[in-house]
């Protein structure tokens, strides 16, 4: 099973970035599964993804990547032993560490993981005031990024992108940035060929 | 650390089901995307320093308005909206905003949430948060379970 965490800080766009990528990830019979992590007991995006028609499972009231951790190991267990999918989403909420998520998941007995793709979210919109009030969480999700996402590219003028790239850099991130806006699906095609590669 | 030093988010869950009473649909879109505009306004004027995440969705028997807010001067964006007049409709909205303390926030709340017409029903829903002491639960309300971002 090929796992994608869709990870990023609050608001940055992770659950329209799943919107648009399933449905080229499921294309040649792909079995996908999405784990949905949201705030509270009443969540709102795993509703968005309902209401797009398709099956959610969702783990509420915490962070899949400390209080809800082995309830995340449990669903992916219990989806691989029902459902045998290929490929489980997994977006957890906008304070999460991914890294504690990668760890967590991998050698655990009843699990199979073949690889993990991680996807990090950036709001250009809002990254430049973002990097100065959460250095460190911004620190920890580019530290495990394989795809960083520049979304709402279209809010911020070039000049403006160019200081985000060059402020992306100084977390030490040296990979390909994406620009995509993501709610209009644009630019995410060559994500999710990317992802499959 | 103290408290104060810490940048966490205040967050709040609100339910709410009522009826429009046949709206029609680009009136209800504008209505409650107003309202989440209004929220994230309310909460900067009142003292937040930014707006993790105000999104909500607004169902109906056959529709869904679903609106995402992060900006300080409360522009939304729509994923999905109304085609259909509106009746009866239920909400789930969630508010996550830093730098503002949870009273006011539903301050905010409640005097947006006023400006919906017609009968409803708000509640707001209580998380029990949790008893782990590595949480970075945003629900949880002990303080010291909550992960911690420094002022800068």
């Amino acid at each position: 099973m090929h796992l994608i965490i869709v990870s990023g800080m609050l608001g940055v766009g992770k659950t329209s970035v799943i919107l648009k990528i399933v449905g080229p990830l499921a294309e040649g019979g792909r079995k996908l599964v999405i784990i949905e992590n949201d705030f509270g007991a009443l969540g709102v995006d795993s509703d968005i993804i309902r209401r797009n028609g398709m099956e959610v499972r969702e783990l509420k009231g915490g962070c899949i990547c400390c209080t809800l951790k082995a309830g995340l190991i449990d669903d992916l267990r219990l989806l691989q032993a029902n459902f045998e999918p290929d490929v489980a989403i997994v977006e957890p909420t906008g304070i999460a560490d991914p890294e504690f998520i990668i760890n967590s998941v991998q050698d655990i007995s009843g699990l199979r993981i073949d690889s993990i793709t991680t996807l990090i979210v950036i709001d250009a919109e809002r990254f430049l005031k973002m990097k100065k009030m959460f250095e460190r969480p911004l620190k920890n999700q580019l530290k495990v990024a394989d795809i960083v996402l520049l979304n709402k590219v279209d809010a911020v003028s070039s000049k403006d992108l160019n200081e985000i790239e060059q402020g992306l850099r100084t977390f030490s991130y040296d990979g390909k940035i994406w620009h995509v806006q993501a709610d209009k699906g644009i630019g995410l095609d060559d994500v999710v060929r990317e992802i499959i590669k | 650390m103290t408290q104060e030093e810490e940048f966490i988010p205040t967050i709040s869950v609100v339910e709410i089901t009522g009826d429009l009473g046949g709206m029609p649909p680009v009136d209800a879109n504008k209505l409650f995307s107003n309202v989440l505009s209004e929220i994230a306004r309310g909460c900067i004027s009142s003292g937040a320093k930014m707006i993790g995440h105000i999104k909500a969705n607004f169902t109906t028997y056959d529709g869904i308005l679903s609106i995402s807010c992060t900006a300080e001067d409360g522009k939304v964006r729509l994923r999905s909206e109304f085609h259909e007049p509106v009746k009866g409709y239920r909400s789930v909205m969630n508010v996550i905003v830093y730098g503002i303390d949870y009273s006011r926030m539903c301050t905010v709340i409640d005097s947006s949430l006023k400006k919906i017409p017609g009968k409803k029903v708000i509640t707001k829903v209580k998380d029990s948060g949790c008893n782990d002491s590595s949480c970075n639960d945003p629900n949880c309300t002990d303080p010291m379970h909550r992960s911690f971002v420094r002022l800068t």
